[in-house]
């Protein structure tokens, strides 16, 4: 118990620091070497992995709106990072979700299909618009920030679901499943409906991750859930593994265009997995909803940094 | 008569895991080892260490214009470069998922599930035309 609060205590302070202290060296610390921000990117991804573990949305989102908020890099570097890091993040989770039969492949394959086509969309006109001036999308990122806090401040996740059949476009596309419930030992048969608005909202999920560089697990999981219907577990587990297509289209066309910087995407793919291997370890002993309750504080600091930025304060 | 549906996974999960965890492993170590190459001077980089914080905040197109970065795939004609090297490994774990997909693909022929097939054969076209580096825009 006391080890709790203690692990509590001494990572919650570190957490709301980092913003400060990364927004204070933004400004003032011009001259340090050219390793002091490689590593300064790699503790501090390390930090995102760990906290965005234990808050339960993944690091990926955190990544885009603080580092491209509070590091001297281009954001269209720091989104094609963006996108790496969910990639990469995604890849190290699927073999084990998917061996366990949580993330689902049938349940993946047509959602993330519509994803990444629309990541591939998203992509371009990220670019494009950056191109045309960064403004637009410090300003866009902020606003889109601002809601996922929302969202996840709203969106509750729920159990309750029993969706015994599917409607004629689950059953076409076979998306249907058995994983086994390990608090019980018994096996659950799962399926979705509303599939035509489900894939609706995968187009939205495609855009926002190509546009931005953002995982997009604080959708899929809501769209997965609450829309159509699988039961929460699945819908987190496949959001998670599904990152690994989605992302994969548009992380080539950050590559292709030269917006992958290695000095950038290695340290902070390294530092979140590290992060986030230490957070799963840390997990059961402190509560969650507190960590959540920082995370989502933090996100929404970096939003707002971002929307500052857009306006040149 | 109301038809029975089979609630089932794909049997194909599980080579797909396979698949992802030996392939992201292998490009993950080829990553760092070809970061370590490159921070650690074994190989010249095409933009000296030192003078990189001059150009990170640049906008992406100044950034190429200035530092003569290679774009598409150019990269692969300029692996003496020490920030070019990481890039073997960053592309091993782009192309996971056409690896996966690839395999996915065979499955399903195999077994006859079209539908599953098309799928696969769409997100597999749509993986090629991102890594042709074939669409352009203008600005």
């Amino acid at each position: 118990m006391k080890k709790s609060i203690l692990v509590k205590f001494s990572l919650i302070p570190s957490l709301l620091l980092i913003p400060t202290i990364l927004w204070a060296a933004s400004t003032e610390i011009s001259g340090m070497p050219w390793w002091g921000w490689p590593t300064a990117l790699f503790f501090t991804t390390f930090f995102m992995g760990v906290f965005g573990v234990m808050a339960g949305i993944g690091g990926g989102v955190l990544f885009v709106p603080l580092v491209s908020g509070f590091f001297p890099f281009h954001i269209d570097f720091v989104r094609g990072a963006g996108l790496f890091i969910a990639l990469g993040s995604s890849l190290a989770a699927a073999p084990h979700l998917l061996e366990k039969n949580l993330a689902s492949l049938k349940l993946a394959l047509p959602t993330a299909l519509i994803a990444s086509l629309f990541a591939i969309v998203g992509a371009f006109l990220g670019l494009w618009l950056s191109a045309l001036n960064p403004v637009y999308i410090h300003g866009s990122l902020g606003l889109t920030i601002i809601a996922i806090v929302f969202i996840m401040l709203f969106a509750k996740n729920t159990e309750n679901l029993e969706v015994s059949r599917g409607n004629k476009l689950t059953e076409l596309l076979q998306i249907n499943g058995i994983y086994t419930e390990e608090t019980t030992g018994k096996e659950v048969s799962w399926t979705v409906h509303h599939t035509k608005r489900g894939m609706f909202g995968f187009v939205v999920v495609g855009l926002l991750a190509g546009f931005f560089g953002l995982g997009a697990g604080w959708a899929n999981v809501p769209i997965l859930n609450l829309l159509m219907g699988a039961p929460v577990k699945v819908a987190v587990a496949t959001s998670s593994f599904a990152l690994s297509i989605t992302d994969s289209t548009a992380a080539w066309i950050y590559m292709n265009k030269g917006a992958v910087l290695p000095i950038i995407v290695v340290p902070s793919m390294v530092g979140i997995m590290l992060g986030a291997r230490i957070g799963s370890k840390l997990l059961p002993k402190v509560k969650p909803t507190v960590i959540r309750y920082i995370v989502i504080t933090v996100l929404l600091l970096a939003g707002v940094r971002s929307l500052l930025k857009a306006f040149g304060i | 008569m109301e038809k029975y549906i089979v609630f089932e996974n794909a049997p194909e999960q599980h080579i797909y895991a396979k698949i992802i965890y030996h392939i992201s492993n292998l490009g993950l170590l080829t990553m760092i080892m070809g970061f370590i190459l490159y921070i650690f001077g074994v190989l010249t980089p095409l933009v000296p260490l030192e003078e990189l914080p001059k150009y990170w905040s640049l906008s992406l197109t100044q950034f190429l214009e200035k530092t003569g970065a290679p774009t598409g795939w150019r990269w692969t004609a300029m692996l003496g470069y020490g920030d070019v090297i990481p890039f073997i490994g960053v592309t091993i774990l782009a192309s996971v998922t056409f690896v996966c997909f690839l395999a996915l693909l065979f499955r399903f022929l195999q077994r006859g599930a079209k539908v599953l097939a098309f799928i696969v054969a769409m997100e597999l076209f749509f993986i090629l035309i991102s890594a042709s580096n074939l669409i352009q825009i203008s600005h």
